[in-house]
């Protein structure tokens, strides 16, 4: 299930901002990168740029799912994406247990994890990339220049 | 949709040349339908380990990082037996993630499925 909410801008034909209420299922992570794509391609992002956005979202959205959810399909995320200063900024809100991405072990390339890779692709295509942990669950952050 | 169907559309009935066995993989892949992917292919795996697999993977936009577990345990499991994976014809968002990983330089790429049977 995605549920989902666009604030447009005065006289804009394209939102200015995106939230989608999705259950933790995995179902879900295609139409989730894919409406982030096409958000960050309306606001002027190249295509290599919002393929990149994609797939860091779908991994942590990934993440949440199995390690924080674990793999439980009814649980509740919330992302958003708005137009910050020339930059795409997305928000993962969920309640899960807390995740800390310093305790993840950096894995070897020959037995490359799923989670480990995730992290891996958050540092190298996103230009800021920020966990905060809330007294019920996490929020990450992740900024991505449009040009 | 059954895991038998699924699995059908995801993997192509892989095809035997020589000591090799050919698939193709279609569609996106990520952590909703990777675990059929894996299923799939330990199932060609498990009839006999072939001394070369070759992936033609022209048909995948896009595949996650749970995707790329599954293709890295089919290459240990093939090199335990003296066997090599090798991906052909990636698209460039798939390469991509292969050399985020630095598993491009672990799989044996080719541009084409000839290629790869020939390497």
């Amino acid at each position: 299930m995605i549920q989902s909410v666009n604030h447009h801008g005065t006289g804009k034909p394209s939102p200015a901002s995106v939230e989608l209420k999705i259950d933790s299922d995995p179902a879900n992570l295609r139409e989730v990168r894919q409406r982030i794509e096409d958000f960050a391609q309306a606001a002027g992002m190249p295509k290599e740029g919002s393929d990149e956005l994609g797939l860091v979202i779908n991994e942590a959205l990934a993440n949440v799912i199995r390690h924080g959810y674990g793999g439980a399909t009814d649980r509740p995320i919330v992302v958003t994406a708005d137009l910050e200063n020339g930059a795409v900024r997305i928000t993962i809100r969920d309640w899960a247990k807390p995740f800390d991405p310093a305790a993840v072990p950096q894995k070897k390339t020959a037995d490359v994890t799923p989670g480990g890779l995730g992290l891996l692709c958050m540092k190298k295509l996103m230009d800021e990339v920020r966990f905060s942990r809330l007294s019920d669950g996490m929020l990450l952050t992740m900024i991505k220049r449009v040009r | 949709m059954s895991e038998t169907q699924g699995n059908l559309d995801l993997v192509s009935s892989p095809q035997t040349r020589g000591e090799a066995i050919l698939a193709a993989v279609r569609g996106e892949v990520d952590l909703h339908n990777s675990p059929e992917l894996r299923a799939a292919l330990l199932g060609i795996l498990g009839k006999s380990l072939p001394k070369k697999l070759v992936l033609n993977l022209a048909a995948v936009p896009y595949m996650d990082s749970s995707a790329v577990a599954v293709l890295v345990e089919v290459l240990q499991r093939l090199r335990r037996s003296g066997g090599r994976l090798m991906l052909s014809s990636l698209q460039p968002r798939v390469r991509g993630l292969l050399e985020i990983a630095r598993l491009d330089s672990i799989f044996v790429l080719a541009i084409t499925d000839d290629e790869a049977l020939e390497k």
